[in-house]
């Protein structure tokens, strides 16, 4: 069941009509734990086992260190003047001890199922390689993944740490939690959310209103617009370059040159955005029309002029999870700290450069780490792995010759608030990122670099022309993506110019009859321009009618 | 607080400390900053902030960085 399809449409219809007919507003939120339910199960139901060992583990691993935090204050209380500094702080320590073993244990087996279910067939053939027994010999799990489990683990354990943190209190009721960490609307391609932002949201019963449902229903087919005009309808190209065999071409069909392997390049760009926005925007657009307010996940990426602002703006949720559990932890460790100081004690550390990498050197590495978990996240492949190792040193590298850059700015005089250089920034930016989508595109390593050395080398417009009829697409359908892209394009720079959050809230400012036209020109833009499925023509789905 | 602001006004001199009250959410302070300011402020007020304080309330203003600075003195 896709998020763009109609039995989902029929299904977010009736639960959320029942949600708001219930009439015991008190237990709406078990409305919305049993849609989950149902969803899950209908599309996962093999797997369903796993996200439930999920649920019960961390629900429990969180009310247990939570027991132990209330009977130490309540222990540390009545001793209050028999017990010596010492005392207490060695009572102290052990509970301490006792929750961070609750907390690995946890995190271990949680990671452990992810790690196994996504990664063991990818590090099994590795090894079977690597002592030089084949691929195929190696052990294999035989298993499809369960339903978005890469995105509820990173939902529930980021509850789990923050209850370690002691930053939120741990949810008694585990239907409750059960509801929060199998949200449907979220389950699928995330946002990831955090129990602080959006727990108490799903539990506090809303009512019906129409600003939200007005605002809803946009931000809905917004994200239908960007899914199945732009990015479907830009994939049937970009299935057809892997079918035709990409640069090295199949038996029936020619290798496909440099100036192809760029506008491929383009395009995915272009498809992966408005394909995972567009879904984002599906999700949260049936949050609002229910009154719920889900994280934002983009904000125009492209725009960034730094691939650490791209990071703040592309999968936001994502990198905020990784911020708040990965990098910050590792770059306060102990070892860090160590490091850091070790550098600064050193003759190096002594000089200013030195000064510099003493400071930052830690936390650049923190970020290379959070990067390489960012490729691993995305997928068992030696091609996320580089993606994630290319992201990690480009934040790392621009930390450490930060000042040096800075300074050949100001000998060179460029003023940085020049719009000249702004541009400058954001498309250096978006190749830096260009390059990490080849990576993602590509086969394997090896295919990448191929890739990107033809991109080079072999910019052939002729036969660009002569081959662009081979991926799938009809002239109408370029133009399609084209008159889509720059809708999009436009939409961002709106949004880019006035903070907003998405185009209903542009749209807000206009009059009545503005929102209506808009709302019913982009519905019609669907209806008539959209990609559904295979070998379908829109043409004939309006002809029917007559 | 004065010397506070001498740290912030080291980290960062372009940024109006006295003034901005979303130092974190604005996203005006990025990681980079909180875990060289973090490092600075353990040395020089001898506490020790934790992941766990990292939270954009603790460090969003000059005044909240102060309240966590005192709250963990006293902790100590």
């Amino acid at each position: 069941m896709a998020l763009t399809s109609l039995p989902f449409a029929l299904f977010a219809v009736i639960s959320g009509v029942i949600y708001f007919v219930f009439p015991k507003k008190e237990y709406r939120w078990v409305i919305l734990l049993l849609a989950g339910c149902f969803f899950y199960v209908y599309n996962s139901f093999r797997y369903s086992a796993f996200i439930i060992i999920t649920i019960v583990t961390i629900w429990l691993a969180a009310n247990k260190m939570a027991s132990v935090s209330e009977k130490t204050k309540e222990t540390v209380k009545a001793m209050k003047g028999e017990w010596t500094k010492e005392e207490k702080k060695a009572y102290k320590d052990a509970a301490g001890k006792k929750r961070k073993r609750i907390l690995t244990a946890t995190l271990v087996l949680n990671f452990g199922i992810l790690f196994m279910l996504k990664y063991f067939n990818f590090l099994s053939g590795s090894i079977a390689s690597i002592i030089g027994a084949s691929a195929e010999s190696a052990p294999q799990i035989r298993l499809l993944l369960p339903l978005g489990i890469s995105f509820y683990t990173f939902i529930a354990t980021g509850y789990l740490i923050d209850v370690y943190r002691e930053t939120v209190e741990p949810e008694r009721n585990i239907f409750k939690f059960a509801l929060f960490v199998s949200f449907f609307p979220q389950i699928i391609q995330g946002p990831i959310s955090s129990y602080s932002k959006l727990h108490d949201q799903l539990i506090e019963p809303h009512d019906p209103e129409w600003i939200n449902f007005k605002h809803g229903i946009m931000i809905i087919t917004w994200g239908l617009f960007k899914k199945l005009v732009i990015a479907d309808t830009a994939w049937i190209a970009i299935k057809s370059y892997y079918t035709n065999g990409g640069i090295h071409g199949t038996a029936e069909t020619e290798a496909y040159g440099g100036t192809m392997v760029l506008f491929i390049s383009l395009l995915y760009a272009l498809q992966l955005y408005a394909d995972f926005s567009g879904g984002i925007d599906i999700s949260r657009g049936i949050c609002r029309v229910i009154g719920i307010d889900l994280e934002m996940n983009f904000r125009q990426p492209y725009f960034s002029r730094s691939i650490s602002e791209y990071w703040r703006r592309w999968h936001i949720t994502l990198g905020a999870w990784m911020k708040n559990y990965v990098f910050y932890p590792v770059a306060m460790s102990g070892a860090a700290k160590r490091i850091s100081e070790a550098i600064s004690r050193s003759s190096f550390g002594k000089t200013a450069a030195g000064r510099h990498v003493s400071k930052v050197f830690t936390t650049a590495m923190a970020s290379f780490i959070v990067f390489l978990f960012v490729g691993i996240w995305h997928g068992a492949n030696s091609k996320y792995i580089a993606f994630g190792v290319w992201n990690g040193l480009i934040i790392m590298i621009s930390a450490l010759i930060g000042p040096v850059y800075d300074k050949a700015r100001r000998t060179l005089h460029i003023n940085a608030g020049a719009a000249w250089w702004k541009l400058f920034q954001m498309a250096r930016t978006f190749l830096i990122v260009l390059v990490g989508y080849v990576f993602d595109i590509s086969d394997n390593f090896t295919n990448a670099m191929q890739m990107m050395r033809l991109m080079i080398t072999d910019q052939n417009t002729q036969l660009f022309m002569s081959q662009l009829g081979s991926l799938g697409l009809r002239k109408m359908q370029y133009l399609t993506i084209a008159f889509g892209a720059v809708v999009l394009l436009y939409m961002s720079i709106r949004l880019e110019k006035t903070s907003l959050d998405t185009p209903a809230e542009l749209l807000e400012r206009r009059s009545g009859l503005i929102q209506w036209l808009a709302l019913l020109a982009l519905t019609a833009a669907v209806l008539l321009l959209g990609t559904y499925g295979p070998a379908f023509d829109p043409a004939e789905f309006i002809y029917m009618q007559f | 607080m004065e010397e506070l602001m001498g740290i912030l006004k080291d980290l960062r001199p372009d940024v109006d400390f006295e003034n901005e009250k979303a130092l974190v959410t604005d996203g005006i302070l990025d990681s980079f900053d909180i875990i060289s300011l973090v490092s600075t402020l353990n040395d020089e007020f001898d506490i020790t902030i934790r992941p766990a304080n990292l939270v954009p309330e603790n460090f969003d203003s000059a005044e909240a960085m102060y309240a966590l600075i005192e709250k963990l003195q006293d902790e100590e």
